[in-house]
C-alpha cells in the first residue's frame, strides 16, 4: 500500500472542500492534499445547471456550474495536490486516513483534518411509508444529476414529495422539458424553500402544491402507478395517479467516515467539519464563507 | 423450442436452487425454469434470514428433523458455498411468568429434538450480553447455535454451484400449462416447451396454483403478509444477538436480527391477507383498500415496529431507520375436495408427491434454515422413485466460490495493514457504493455472473443497500450495466419488465 505524507487532509472537493483549500494555502500551509471522489473537483454544484450562486460571495449572479469553475481555477493555481476518484474510507485516531481509489489503496499520514464531505439527501425510505417499492422512486438530487450531467430523461407524470429548493428547482426543470409536474406534497401548510425559489419556480411555473398533505403509501408493481395521499387536517387518503416519484425531505449531513472520531465529547483538536457535513446550509455562499474561517482557526 | 430434460424444476427461489443443487450430484439433465428475470426475486428476499436451531419445532416431524441437520450443517455449507454468516445466537426474552412457562416447554422440546446447547439465563447474564435492552427482562432462553444469513446469497450461492455443475436455468419462463405424458410431463410457457419425466414444483406463492394445473387441490396458500424495518449500520452494534420477545399477550412480540452486513432488521408484523386475489394484482389505487399486492407494506405495521424497537431497545431511535418494506409468508392449509380450507394452517411441512410430481407447498419458518436439507430431501425421494438409480455425476463439484468483497478484506484487518491480495484488480478500489463500500470490481464481477437488473446486482454485491438507498450507486450502475450488457440505457430495469429506471418521451 502507498503511503502518503501531508500536513492536511482535505475530504471532499465540493464548495466547501475547495474553499478550505484556499484558506489552508492562505494561512501557509504548503502540503495539502484534496481527496474527491468523483472525476473532478466541484461537488454537487457541478448538477447545478440553475443561477442563484455567487451572489454573496461574488456579487454576482452564476450558475452552479460557473461557480465551481471560478473555484477550480483558483485550485488549479494552488499547491494541493488533488486525487480525483478517491475515496476516504476512514479516518483513525492515529491521524491516518484509508483511502481508496484509481491507484489503489492509500493510506495518509496527516497533521491535520478538514472534513468537507457534504449531505446526502434523506430518502423516503426512512419515513413511514407503505405499499410496495417499484421503480421511478428517486431522490430530486439524483433526478438532477441524471438530467444534467447524463442527459438522461428520468420520466413524466411526476409527483414531487416535499418542497425544499432542491426539489422546486428540479420541478422547474421538468416543466421546462416539458414534462408534467402533477403535485408537490407538503406537510406544512406553506411550501419550503428560500423565498427566491418560491418566486421563479413554485409562483412562475403555477407548480400545483398540496399543502399540509403526507404520503403514506406507494403503488405499482414494476415502475410505480401512483401515491396515497393523506390530508393532514381531515385525515382523508386519496389515489394520487403517477409515474414517477421525486423526493425532496431533507438533507443529513455525511461524515461516517470520521467514524469514532466524532464519539468523543469534543472533536480532535486537529479535525474540522466545515460546510454541509458540519450542518446543512440553505445557500452554497455561506458554505464558502464557513470553510474560509478556517483561515483563523487552522 | 422444445427443451428436454431428465428433471425439471419450476421455480428459482431458494428451494429450486438448492433443489437443482442436490439432484446435480446425480448424472441427470436438470433444467429450471423460472418466471421472474432472476434468482431469488419472490418470497426469498424477504424474511429474517435467521438460521434457527430447531428446538421449536414439534418433535417427531419433519421440521424438527431437518432443521436440526441444516443447523448443525450450516458452518460447513456456508464454508461449502462461500456464504458469508454470522454467528449470534438467539436470546428469546422474557418480561413475564408466561413466557417462563414457554421456556420450560421448550426446553424440554429442546431435550426431545436431541439439541442439548439451549439454555435459561437469568436477568443479570441477558443484561451483561446485551447492556442496551430495556428494563423488565426476567430471563431469557439462549440457542447459541444460532445464525443470521442473507437468503438471496444463500439461493444465489446454490444456483451458481447447480450452474457449475451443468444445471440449466431459463428465466423469464412461466408455466402456463402442464400436462402428463407417457414419459412424463409437458410444461408450456409462453415461448417454449419443457418435457421431463420428473417434476418439481418450488413455485412459492403460487406453488398451489401450478400444482392444481395437474392434480387435484390438496394444499392451498394463505399467504400472511409481514412488514420489516432495517436500520442504519452505524447502529448496528446495538445488538449482538438476535433477539425475539416472547410475549405476555398476544400480538406484542418482536424479532431484531443483527445482519450479516452489520445492520439491524426488524420484524415481522403479522397480519393476514385477506383476499389472497390481490396478492400478486397490480396495486394500482387500492393500497388502503386492500394492503395486499405482492410485497406491499403496511404503514400501521411500519409505526408499530418503530415503537416496539424503541421500546426494546431505547437508544435505536427510528431517525435511524434506512428502509421498510412488505413481504409475504405463504401460510398452507388442508384443501378439502370440495374448496372448503381446514381450520388451521398446516404447521409441518408439506410435500407432495404423485406418480413423479413433486411439489414444495407452503414452506414457510424454517424453511431458509432448512433450504439445503429439503432440496436433498426431495433429490432423495426423486432419486427413489426412479426405477433405476442414476449414477452419481462425474464431474459434481459441492464447492462455489463468492464474489471478493472490499469491505470485507478491510473490515479483517481495519489497521490499515490489510493484506490485501496483489492479484486485485484495480477496478476493486473504485468505490460504486459509498454506504457499504462496494467497488466497481465487484458489480463488474456480479453482471458477469448474471446480474441484469439494479436489484438483481443489489443482491450479489449489497449496493444500494445502505443509508442512501442507491441515492448514489444507482446511477453508476445503471451506466455499467449499460456498458457491459450493451442494452440501452432506457431499458435497463429494477427488478425485471415493467420496472424501468428511466422513461424516456
Amino acid at each position: 500500500m502507498n503511503t502518503l505524507y501531508t500536513d492536511i487532509l482535505i475530504i471532499g472537493a465540493g464548495a466547501a472542500g475547495m474553499a478550505a483549500v484556499l484558506a489552508a494555502e492562505k494561512k501557509g500551509y504548503q502540503k495539502i492534499l484534496l481527496a474527491e471522489r468523483k472525476e473532478t473537483p466541484g461537488g454537487v454544484l457541478l448538477q447545478c445547471t440553475h443561477r442563484g450562486f455567487g451572489l454573496g460571495y461574488f456579487r454576482e449572479d452564476l450558475t452552479g456550474i460557473e461557480y465551481a469553475d471560478r473555484f477550480r481555477r483558483m485550485l488549479e493555481k494552488s499547491c494541493a495536490k488533488i486525487l480525483n476518484r478517491t475515496m476516504v474510507l476512514q479516518l483513525y485516531q492515529d491521524r491516518t486516513a484509508l483511502l481508496a481509489g484509481k491507484d489503489g489503496l492509500t493510506r495518509v499520514c496527516f497533521e491535520k483534518c478538514i472534513m468537507a464531505t457534504g449531505c446526502r439527501e434523506r430518502t423516503i425510505q426512512s419515513l413511514p411509508v407503505g405499499g410496495t417499492r417499484p421503480s421511478g422512486i428517486m431522490t430530486c438530487g439524483t433526478a438532477q444529476k441524471l438530467m444534467n450531467i447524463d442527459k438522461l430523461e428520468i420520466g413524466d407524470e411526476i409527483v414531487i414529495l416535499g418542497t425544499g429548493d432542491v426539489g422546486q428547482i428540479v420541478a422547474r426543470d421538468l416543466i421546462k422539458k416539458g414534462r408534467k409536474v402533477l403535485a408537490m406534497i407538503e406537510q406544512n401548510d406553506v411550501p419550503g424553500g428560500l423565498k427566491r425559489n418560491q418566486e421563479q419556480c413554485l409562483k412562475a411555473f403555477s407548480i400545483p402544491v398540496m399543502l399540509k398533505t403526507q404520503i403514506t403509501g406507494i403503488c405499482g408493481s414494476g415502475r410505480i402507478e401512483g401515491v396515497i395521499v393523506r390530508h393532514l387536517d381531515t385525515e382523508a387518503e386519496e389515489f394520487l395517479p403517477c409515474r414517477t416519484l421525486l423526493t425532496a425531505i431533507g438533507m443529513i449531513p455525511e461524515r461516517e467516515a470520521a467514524g469514532k472520531l466524532l464519539e468523543g465529547a469534543s472533536l480532535p483538536d486537529w479535525f474540522y467539519l466545515v460546510g454541509n457535513c458540519d450542518y446543512v446550509h440553505d445557500i452554497v455562499d455561506s458554505v464558502t464563507a464557513d470553510a474560509f474561517k478556517l483561515e483563523s482557526v487552522l | 423450442m422444445k427443451r428436454t430434460s431428465d428433471v425439471l424444476i419450476i421455480g428459482a427461489g431458494i428451494l429450486g436452487c438448492f433443489a437443482a443443487r442436490s439432484l446435480s450430484r446425480y448424472a441427470l439433465e436438470i433444467n429450471v425454469i423460472e418466471k421472474r428475470e432472476d434468482v431469488c426475486c419472490g418470497i426469498t428476499k424477504a424474511n429474517t434470514g435467521i438460521i434457527y436451531r430447531g428446538y421449536d419445532q414439534h418433535p417427531g416431524s419433519l421440521k424438527a428433523a431437518l432443521c436440526k441437520k441444516a443447523s448443525d450443517h450450516f458452518p460447513s455449507l456456508c464454508e461449502e458455498l462461500d456464504i458469508p454468516y454470522r454467528k449470534t445466537g438467539l436470546l428469546m426474552l422474557s418480561f413475564g411468568p408466561r413466557a417462563d412457562r414457554v421456556f420450560q416447554k421448550k426446553m424440554e422440546q429442546g431435550k426431545e429434538n436431541n439439541i442439548p446447547d439451549i439454555q435459561i439465563l437469568d436477568e443479570s447474564q441477558v443484561y451483561q450480553m446485551e447492556p442496551l435492552l430495556c428494563d423488565g427482562i426476567r430471563s431469557a432462553l439462549y440457542a447459541e447455535n444460532t445464525y443470521t444469513v442473507n437468503p438471496w446469497e444463500m439461493g444465489i450461492a446454490a444456483y451458481e454451484n447447480a450452474m457449475s455443475n451443468q444445471v440449466h436455468f431459463y428465466f423469464g419462463q412461466e408455466a402456463m400449462r402442464i400436462a402428463r405424458m407417457d414419459t412424463g410431463f409437458l410444461v408450456e410457457t409462453k415461448d417454449h416447451t419443457y418435457t421431463a419425466s420428473r417434476l418439481i414444483c418450488c413455485a412459492g406463492l403460487t406453488a398451489d396454483t401450478v400444482w392444481e394445473m395437474l392434480s387435484k387441490p390438496s394444499v392451498k396458500i394463505l399467504p400472511l403478509a409481514a412488514d420489516y424495518l432495517v436500520f442504519d449500520r452505524s447502529v448496528g452494534d446495538s445488538i449482538s444477538h438476535v433477539i425475539s420477545v416472547e410475549p405476555e399477550e398476544k400480538g406484542d412480540g418482536i424479532t431484531l436480527v443483527p445482519t450479516v452486513d452489520g445492520n439491524i432488521l426488524a420484524g415481522p408484523t403479522r397480519r393476514s391477507i385477506k383476499d389472497p386475489a390481490h396478492c400478486t394484482a397490480a396495486a394500482s389505487g387500492c393500497c388502503t383498500a386492500a394492503p395486499g399486492s405482492e410485497t406491499a407494506a403496511d404503514v400501521g405495521g411500519i409505526l408499530e415496529l418503530q415503537q416496539k424497537c424503541q421500546k426494546l431497545i431505547p437508544s435505536l431511535s427510528p431517525s435511524m431507520i434506512i428502509r421498510s418494506f412488505g413481504a409475504v409468508r405463504p401460510n398452507p392449509y388442508y384443501a378439502e375436495p370440495d374448496g372448503t380450507l381446514s381450520q388451521k394452517s398446516i404447521n409441518d411441512f408439506q410435500i407432495l408427491e404423485e406418480d413423479g410430481f413433486f411439489a414444495l407447498i407452503g414452506i414457510k419458518t424454517p424453511g431458509i434454515t432448512c433450504a439445503d436439507e429439503l432440496g436433498r430431501y426431495l433429490a432423495q425421494r426423486l432419486i427413489g422413485s426412479l426405477e433405476h438409480k442414476p449414477p452419481l455425476n462425474p464431474s459434481f463439484s459441492p464447492s462455489r466460490k463468492g464474489i471478493l468483497r472490499l469491505s470485507d478484506l478491510l473490515r479483517d484487518d481495519p489497521g490499515l495493514t490489510a493484506n490485501l491480495p496483489q492479484s486485485a484488480p484495480a477496478d476493486y478500489f473504485e468505490i460504486i457504493c459509498r454506504c457499504e463500500h462496494i467497488s466497481k470490481g465487484e458489480v463488474l464481477e456480479a453482471i458477469r455472473r448474471g446480474a441484469t437488473t439494479i436489484d438483481g446486482i443489489k443482491r450479489r454485491t449489497g449496493a444500494g443497500m445502505g443509508r442512501c438507498q442507491g441515492g448514489y450507486c444507482m446511477e453508476k450502475i445503471l451506466h455499467l450495466l449499460k456498458e457491459q450488457t450493451g442494452k440501452d440505457v432506457y431499458e435497463i430495469t429494477k427488478d425485471g419488465p415493467g420496472s424501468e429506471i428511466l422513461i424516456k418521451l
